[in-house]
């Protein structure tokens, strides 16, 4: 992995599964987190998880610009300065066929899943961009890139982001802020058995197996997996990539 | 300790530029290495300077690369990694369309904003000989094909092993032409290679980089 010491980042869904590994890899590495969630149990528990004094938490609802602008600030105010916004805050909403999809839902999915990483960027970008540039990564999904049946609204959310990354790449590059996607397969762990129960609520071991056939690699992802990359993607050595979708799926979508 | 130490790793096009950069750098992260390129004195010369192992040969020729990976059995009795590197933008010489391709845009350009019609071409295609077409894709499409199939034959039994192949923007983006017509199948034959050998925990990924300024 590349070097992210001495970097300060922002990681929103910090109460997740994911971000436990994520910030666990960041604070090895000898880089500072903020954790960002609604869930404010949840925060206390992965901080005290964690341990040392090179993480912090800020109880905030990504869908909020207040608190968008909170969040930031507590980074700034916190750290003195901010490298990384990884934007991994998400949910996996209903399964259901389209013509049955609670038209709520669907937008209250969307307002999470995008417009929570839209208010992420805006805010956190001149802050990145009066340090020098900086880097921009979101957790997208393979269904960033493919569709699954029942999964309208986070399928739309996932390819949001993408276009959502390649416009702000573009803004981004000029300043020095590189913005890129990384997209995963199903990984163990909460979403994916919410999701395998909503796609097949009798047999929720079949739809496993299932996805796991349609993966070469033969097993779902773990969160270490995808830890790796956005490391990698925030670190210095991946300081020529901007504007990328990069798969972490084994194989899922080759 | 590197993150490829003990590893063996060979790179096609070696001798220089970006391959020369990747070796470097795999270098610096513990791989043992096997430099090939077409030009026999620089795969040599890098491969001195990094301590590693020089062979010459042409990847579009597919005796000499069985050679190459038989001579690699017999000294290494393994390969970890090969990077599919070898490969040109135009036929080595072929000048004329390097000056095209960075002259004739900017020409365009001022005509355009002149607010005349375009009168400069590119006219790379019809330009192209059978010759420099058919070295293109020998290098680049069969160079691919034969070194990822030979270095198999090494990989397969050991039940591991990584092949990178060199795709471009202009495989996912398309370009010219003249230039787009290899990386878009490298593409292509990196994702079925890697459904293919995923059952022998061997992994296929391509790289698409930018143009690279040569240094």
């Amino acid at each position: 992995m590349g070097t992210v010491k001495g970097k300060a980042v922002i990681l929103t869904g910090g109460a997740g599964e994911i971000a436990r590994e994520v910030a666990a890899q960041f604070l090895a590495g000898g880089a500072q987190v903020l954790l960002v969630d609604v869930n404010e149990a949840a925060l206390q528990q992965a901080v005290a998880l964690l341990g040392g004094s090179s993480v912090a938490y800020c109880v905030a609802d990504v869908t909020s610009e207040d608190d968008t602008v909170a969040y930031v600030r507590k980074a700034l105010e916190t750290f003195g300065r901010l490298d990384v916004l990884v934007a991994n805050a998400g949910v996996e909403g209903l399964v259901a066929p389209v013509s049955e999809y609670d038209t709520d839902a669907f937008r209250r999915l969307l307002d999470i899943n995008v417009v929570g990483v839209f208010l992420g960027i805006k805010h956190v970008f001149p802050a990145l961009a009066a340090q020098g540039g900086g880097s921009i990564v979101i957790t997208s999904s393979v269904a960033g890139v493919s569709g699954s049946p029942g999964l309208s609204a986070y399928n739309a959310s996932k390819h949001a982001v993408i276009g959502l990354m390649r416009s702000t790449a573009k803004e981004g590059g000029p300043l020095n802020i590189r913005v890129n996607t990384v997209n995963p397969s199903p990984i163990e762990g909460r979403m994916i058995e919410s999701l395998e129960r909503g796609s097949m609520p009798d047999e929720p071991a079949a739809m496993r197996q299932a996805l796991i056939q349609s993966i070469p690699m033969g097993r779902y992802g773990v969160p270490a997996d995808v830890a790796n990359l956005i490391l990698f993607l925030a670190s210095e050595e991946s300081k020529f990539l901007n504007g990328g979708v990069y798969m972490v799926d084994g194989g899922m979508t080759a | 300790m590197g993150r490829l130490e003990g590893k063996i790793a060979l790179v096609t096009g070696g001798g220089a530029g970006i391959g020369a950069r990747i070796a470097r750098r795999f270098r610096e992260e513990g791989a043992d290495l096997i430099i090939n390129d077409l030009r026999e004195e620089v795969a040599h010369k890098v491969a001195a300077e990094l301590g590693g192992m020089g062979i010459a040969a042409d990847v579009a020729d597919s005796t000499a690369v069985r050679a190459m990976f038989e001579h690699v059995a017999s000294q290494f009795g393994r390969l970890d990694i090969l990077v599919n590197n070898a490969g040109f933008g135009f036929a080595p010489g072929d000048d004329k369309s390097v000056r095209r391709v960075n002259e004739v845009p900017l020409k365009q350009q001022a005509e355009l904003a002149a607010g005349g019609p375009i009168a400069t071409h590119l006219d790379l295609t019809v330009e192209m000989s059978d010759e420099d077409w058919t070295r293109m894709i020998a290098v680049h499409l069969n160079g691919t094909f034969f070194c990822s199939r030979e270095a198999l034959k090494i990989m397969n039994p050991q039940l591991c092993g990584c092949i990178i192949n060199m795709g471009s923007i202009m495989g996912t983006t398309g370009g010219i032409g003249v230039t787009t017509a290899q990386p878009r199948p490298i593409l292509g034959f990196t994702r079925s290679l890697a459904r293919e050998v995923v059952s022998r925990g061997i992994r296929v990924n391509a790289l698409a980089p930018v143009l690279s300024i040569p240094s």
